[in-house]
């Protein structure tokens, strides 16, 4: 027996403590806006077990007690064909691990677009669970020619409907005394199909032999006899329900699934009869907005204009914030290394380690919550489908489609808000592959390294034009190769398969503040927690690796062969010899030769390693080294000292290539912590974030290798 | 013809779905079934996906599904 046959033996579970409801329906209904009207701000989001969709639910208060609202993602069918619509199915079928049976659907109905809502109706309303409809949209009839009658539609359906247009407390009150007596009341199933008359009997057959069978599996398997044998019915009532359908088939009557589709549709069309009226073509506002925003030129235009915004906004708007973040810590690290003085060590892991680890994390989501209002606004306007519908061919040749362009875009300002927004790919292996090449996007973390090196190396002999020739090519490396790899990944590793790209272009609406603004909450909220306590091992872990071992004659030996230097000079000095033979710098010298072909000494190489938490560190970690304390991309110490570093022989460390080589490196390697543990967590897998590290870290490599010895070899240093 | 070879603004009846087709089901559930008509609105810039106008909503196809969907053309211009 199935879960689902259980809740029909036992319609209300009294061990219990408080009923569960699900929210159902298609996407683009306003489920969002039931949720939060119904449950406002007593909501929280987790995970199903096992899968990265997220799991939100909340509570309703009636007057009898409280009950459990969850919100199942948006699905056209209990066919699934994404991982968004399988939790749904699952859900609604109750076979999803982490959800309660639930005691009543909420179906949200958009009265706008009827007939298609009432086919994923037809199916929900046979698994035989109690319903209530609420119709949304009610307020846009008006204006798009279209007269329905409620009531009408309550009678032809035969469930209680109600209606929701925004934050109406007189209409959530109906709601809520109609939940409360749905759930008080017997449960009626309902069977809206007329079927062929054998059909029928093929149908009342199977379910008068498996009474445990709901309406719903039992035209399943007779309609679809590959499909659901897995997870409907016992491997009798399968055999007995083949039995009937060849028999059918040979009698001459399709039973396929899409001849049952037809029929759901001819219901459908029979129940918009019975209570819509439209006046004809009605010119409605989005198609006058679509004839523009997908225009083949101007469409183009004004993508490109807003994701310019997006990616401007994200840039400056978070520079206010990010420097309240970092001047909160500075003044924390100061404060506490006050405190700590008489204790160095304990200063340096609290200060060196956990403050500064912890706030290399937290300084991004000002650019993960802006990225998340952006693409909430976006997405809740109607605004990403069209998107996708400009963008799908340039990506289509990877094995990806065009919603893959959201993340991607999003990583040229952190990779880590985008690899969370790759969770509108609905294939479980496209999705894979666009977190996968999402961090070669050049993000705004690597560009303090080019400006230093850009302003040391290139500026100075080659000039402005040049510069920005350099910064422009290390945006644009990572994209070009961003698409082959992707193409290998999902051709090659993931088998990725072709993906339909059958998208609905919902209606544009105005996105609501509230619906926009708790989203991009959550995902601050979500980065914060759950990164911040590996980020938080890993930074100490690094710490430690550049603190230890920490032997008192390496100072004495450096006051003793500089017993004149100042006493900020001699600190620095002391802080670089024991860098220098820490581990993590006994471990760059041991690896530089790896790094010889690339053109990098043992410092770079120590820079390299140490810039494992955030590539950013590579600039600190070099100003330590050099021995000029504290250091940014602005540091003309920095720039001076790095052109004057040479090799034994007298060479120049530092060349226009060498800086090139440099750059290149930082731009394809994988160095930023936050970005392996998202990936981590998205994907629900350490192997995914090791693959990440390895794959970008050799590519780098390769590339760094191929250009160095190519410039080699032509001359340039 | 298949639903591909639409101009923008033309109309078609549904004869029948390539059997074969792999998205077959979705097709079907999203409106695309025998007697429906169905619109070609317009193409994406680069010629492909297509968006389509079936059951009064929009949806956006690409060539190989359209391909899959065979129509009769109706003389019925609509302003996209």
């Amino acid at each position: 027996m199935t879960p689902s046959q259980a809740v029909l033996a036992a319609p209300v579970n009294k061990t219990k403590k408080s009923p569960v409801l699900a929210l159902v329906g298609n996407p683009n209904t306003g489920k969002t806006t039931v949720f939060n009207a119904l449950c406002g701000a007593r909501q929280k989001v987790g995970n199903y077990p096992g899968v990265t969709v997220e799991k939100k639910s909340g509570t309703i208060k009636l007057d009898s007690g409280t009950v459990e609202l969850v919100d199942l993602p948006g699905l056209y069918s209990l066919n699934p064909l994404s991982p968004d619509e399988q939790v749904a199915t699952d859900g609604i079928l109750a076979h999803l691990p982490g959800m309660a049976e639930p005691d009543l659907l909420i179906f949200v109905l958009d009265v706008t677009n009827l007939k298609r809502n009432l086919y994923l109706l037809s199916q929900v309303a046979e698994t035989g669970r109690r319903m209530l409809v609420i119709a949304t949209m009610t307020d846009l009839l008006q204006s798009e020619g279209i007269e329905t009658d409620l009531q009408r539609l309550e009678k032809s359906l035969a469930l209680p409907v109600l209606q929701l247009t925004g934050k109406d407390s007189s209409q959530i009150d109906l709601i809520r005394k109609a939940i409360a007596t749905t759930l008080s009341q017997d449960h009626q199933r309902q069977n809206y199909l007329t079927y062929p008359e054998p059909i029928n009997e093929a149908l009342l057959s199977i379910e008068s032999k498996f009474p445990d069978l709901s309406r719903f599996e039992a035209t399943t398997l007779l309609f679809d006899s590959q499909k659901l044998t897995t997870d409907a019915g016992t491997e009798e009532a399968t055999s007995f329900a083949n039995q009937h359908a060849s028999e059918l088939t040979t009698a001459g009557h399709e039973l396929s699934p899409p001849s049952l589709a037809t029929l759901r549709y001819a219901w459908a069309e029979e129940v918009v009869k019975s209570c819509e009226k439209r006046e004809g073509q009605a010119q409605t506002i989005s198609r006058k907005i679509d004839r523009v925003l997908t225009h083949r030129v101007f469409g183009l235009i004004i993508f490109a204009a807003i994701m310019f915004l997006t990616f401007q906004s994200i840039y400056t708007w978070a520079v206010p914030f990010m420097d309240l973040i970092e001047w909160g810590t500075g003044s924390l690290s100061a404060v506490v290394s006050s405190w700590l003085a008489a204790y160095p060590m304990g200063q340096s892991i609290v200060v060196d380690g956990m403050i500064a680890g912890v706030g290399s994390v937290i300084i991004f989501v000002p650019q993960i919550v802006i990225l998340f209002l952006f693409v909430a606004v976006l997405e809740d306007s109607g605004y990403l489908a069209r998107a996708a519908f400009l963008m799908d061919k340039l990506l289509g040749w990877t094995g990806l489609n065009g919603r893959a362009f959201i993340p991607m875009l999003s990583s040229f300002a952190c990779a880590v808000p985008g690899i969370m927004a790759a969770r509108v790919m609905p294939d479980p292996k496209a999705r894979m592959t666009t977190i996968l090449v999402s961090p070669l996007m050049s993000c705004s973390a690597r560009l303090p390294i080019y400006i230093l090196f850009i302003s040391a190396f290139i500026e100075p002999q080659f000039g402005p034009a040049w510069a920005a020739v350099t910064l422009f090519g290390m945006h644009i490396i990572g994209l070009v190769l961003a698409l082959p790899i992707a193409w290998i990944l999902n051709r090659g590793v993931l088998k990725t398969p072709d993906m339909p790209f059958i998208l609905e272009l919902p209606a544009y609406r105005i996105p609501k503040p509230f619906n926009v603004g708790y989203r991009a909450f959550e995902a601050g909220k979500k980065f914060t927690i759950r990164a911040g306590t590996v980020i938080f091992a890993f930074s100490i872990i690094i710490w430690a690796l550049s603190y230890f071992p920490r032997p008192e004659h390496v100072a004495d030996e450096v006051r003793a062969s500089a017993p004149t230097a100042e006493e900020s000079v001699m600190n620095n000095l002391i802080a670089a010899a024991y860098l220098e033979q820490s581990y993590l710098g006994r471990s760059g010298k041991a690896i530089q030769p790896i790094f010889a072909p690339l053109g990098f000494d043992w410092k770079i190489t120590v820079g390299i390693l140490g810039a494992f938490p955030a590539r950013e560190v590579i600039l600190s970690t070099l100003g330590i080294i050099y021995q000029i304390g504290e250091a940014d991309e602005e540091s003309a110490d920095l720039k001076s000292t790095m052109l004057a570093e040479t090799w034994p022989d007298g060479r120049p460390i530092f060349t226009p290539l060498v800086a090139i080589v440099l750059m290149i490196f930082f731009a394809l390697c994988s160095q930023c912590m936050s970005t392996l543990i998202t990936v981590q967590r998205e994907l629900n897998s350490w192997k995914w974030a090791a693959f990440l590290f390895f794959y970008m870290t050799g590519l780098a490599y390769v590339v760094s290798l191929g250009v160095y010895q190519s410039g080699r070899a032509l001359g340039w240093g | 013809m298949t639903l591909d070879g639409l101009r923008p603004g033309q109309t078609g009846i549904i004869k029948r779905l390539d059997p074969n087709h792999p998205s077959l089901i979705r097709l079907a559930e999203m409106g695309m079934i025998n007697g429906q008509s169905v619109t070609l609105i317009r193409r994406a810039p680069l010629g492909e996906p297509i968006k389509v106008r079936v059951m009064n909503y929009d949806l956006c196809i690409r060539k190989s599904e359209a391909r899959a969907i065979h129509v009769d053309l109706i003389e019925e211009v609509v302003n996209a």
